[in-house]
């Protein structure tokens, strides 16, 4: 075979396939890059050559005074260093982003819509629609409405395991009902002052994300709530977790979060009697 | 490559980094694919070596010089995790069959598979060389320049790669030829 039978047989295997990136993976990082925070580049540009003499004075006192004021402490405190050294914070490791290869697209039959959960994991789903401020669930966050699809790591996953559980329901907009008033009417009335409210935008809409940790820890568990209208409809999207992996939950609702895309939703399903 | 996306990114911009990445993610998820052999490997890489480009984009001099910054992360990240994940060799093609009484194409999917085999069989760092060299077009010295490594180790890399793939592919050849005395 000649060197440019070989080329040509090399250069098209090489171009089989495509190279376009599946959209889920740029949609993880992006919302990855809103959590990450970049390093900071501490080098030090070493510009006396471009110092005037003046420059150059001025900087060699401002040296001496700072050296100065840092010794003076050091003596005040007795030489203290060492004896009192405090353990440095430990800081938690930073998560891990979830691989796109481990999420599924999960339909809803009941909404329409389509969130990426990871592989594995239960589904309970709706089998009738939420009817206006109507709670997601009762007094115990295990049970839902059946207006409720659920998802979660395992039926007992709150209760044991690490992950938690995902709840998402939609009902017709009511009538004069915004963002503000279906999150005030839903998530607040539902689980109290929030720890902290934030705006971000679900598939394009914009939407309200409010968070329940520690302190606010509502039901004892910690909560995260999204409200959002699309379509005529106010939607909830809560993330229920146990307390203590705050951190870790964040990252991984807004992660699962920028999957979510809204479908055609069904007529909505009778009230219930 | 957009001198002036790259230096708002660099400067926290997460904006001008998502625009940054509509414009580079092809490149980098078709080398990635193209070296693991695994597309949804291939895709996790992608993820990681992307979210670390963000986070030491700070640490980028010389904006000029992306590109080559970009690969080095991304082989850095393939070999990170592909150890990791052995299942490259579950990629499964479909090969149409009704274009298989012709010999031509018979030499082509017995060519294309022989190669696939041997190339899976390399290191992946000769991979990587192999494809900077062959898919992206880099020039030797640059791949040596990108992957950190001297010209020699580069072009050491690259020889043994070829070699083993063109003794697969004169393999394949021989064996088509065998093929075809028999069928005659």
């Amino acid at each position: 075979m000649s060197d440019r039978q070989f080329e040509r047989a090399v250069l098209d295997w090489l171009g089989d396939g495509s190279d376009r990136t599946p959209p889920a993976a740029i949609d993880g990082v992006l919302l990855a890059v809103k959590t990450t925070p970049q390093e900071r580049d501490l080098r030090i540009p070493w510009r006396f050559t471009r110092m005037t003499t003046t420059m150059r004075l001025a900087a060699g006192i401002a040296i001496v005074a700072v050296l100065g004021v840092g010794a003076l402490q050091l003596l005040g405190s007795g030489f203290s260093v060492g004896s009192k050294a405090t353990p440095s914070p430990t800081t938690p490791p930073p998560p891990t982003q979830l691989p796109a290869s481990e999420l599924v697209p999960f339909t809803s039959a009941q909404y329409g819509y389509t969130i990426s959960v990871i592989k594995g994991w239960g589904a309970v789903v709706a089998t009738r629609t939420l009817h206006g401020t109507e709670p997601l669930y009762g007094n115990d966050p295990q049970i839902n409405t059946p207006a409720g699809d659920s998802i979660m790591g395992g039926f007992d996953a709150i209760q044991k395991g690490p992950t938690g559980r995902l709840l998402i329901a939609g009902s017709p907009t009511p009538a004069g009902m915004n963002l503000g008033s279906w999150t005030a009417a839903t998530t607040v009335a539902k689980c109290g002052t929030p720890t902290s409210q934030a705006a971000i935008t679900i598939d394009g809409e914009a939407a309200t994300l409010t968070t329940y940790f520690g302190g606010q820890a509502c039901f004892g568990l910690s909560q995260q709530w999204v409200t959002v209208m699309h379509g005529g409809w106010a939607w909830n999207i809560v993330w229920i977790d146990n307390q203590g992996s705050e951190t870790a939950d964040a990252f991984f609702f807004q992660q699962i979060l920028g999957t979510f895309r809204f479908g055609q939703v069904p007529a909505s399903s009778p009230a219930p009697s | 490559m957009d001198r002036d996306l790259i230096e708002r990114a660099r400067s926290g911009d997460q904006q001008a980094f998502a625009d940054l990445v509509h414009q580079v993610s092809d490149t980098l998820y078709g080398v990635a694919r193209r070296i693991l052999r695994d597309p949804g490997l291939a895709e996790d890489v992608l993820q990681n070596a992307l979210v670390t480009i963000w986070r030491k984009l700070p640490h980028l001099r010389e904006v000029d010089r992306f590109d080559g910054w970009a690969f080095r992360i991304l082989v850095t990240a393939c070999y990170a995790d592909a150890p990791r994940n052995r299942r490259w060799a579950t990629t499964i093609r479909v090969l149409p069959v009704d274009r298989a009484d012709d010999a031509d194409d018979y030499r082509s999917i017995s060519d294309r598979d022989e190669l696939e085999r041997a190339f899976r069989l390399l290191p992946l760092d000769q991979r990587a060389v192999f494809v900077l060299h062959h898919h992206v077009g880099l020039p030797l010295v640059a791949i040596a320049e990108t992957l950190g490594i001297p010209d020699g180790t580069a072009r050491s890399r690259l020889h043994y790669a070829t070699r083993a793939l063109r003794a697969a592919f004169d393999e394949a050849g021989t064996r088509g030829a065998q093929r075809e005395g028999h069928l005659a």
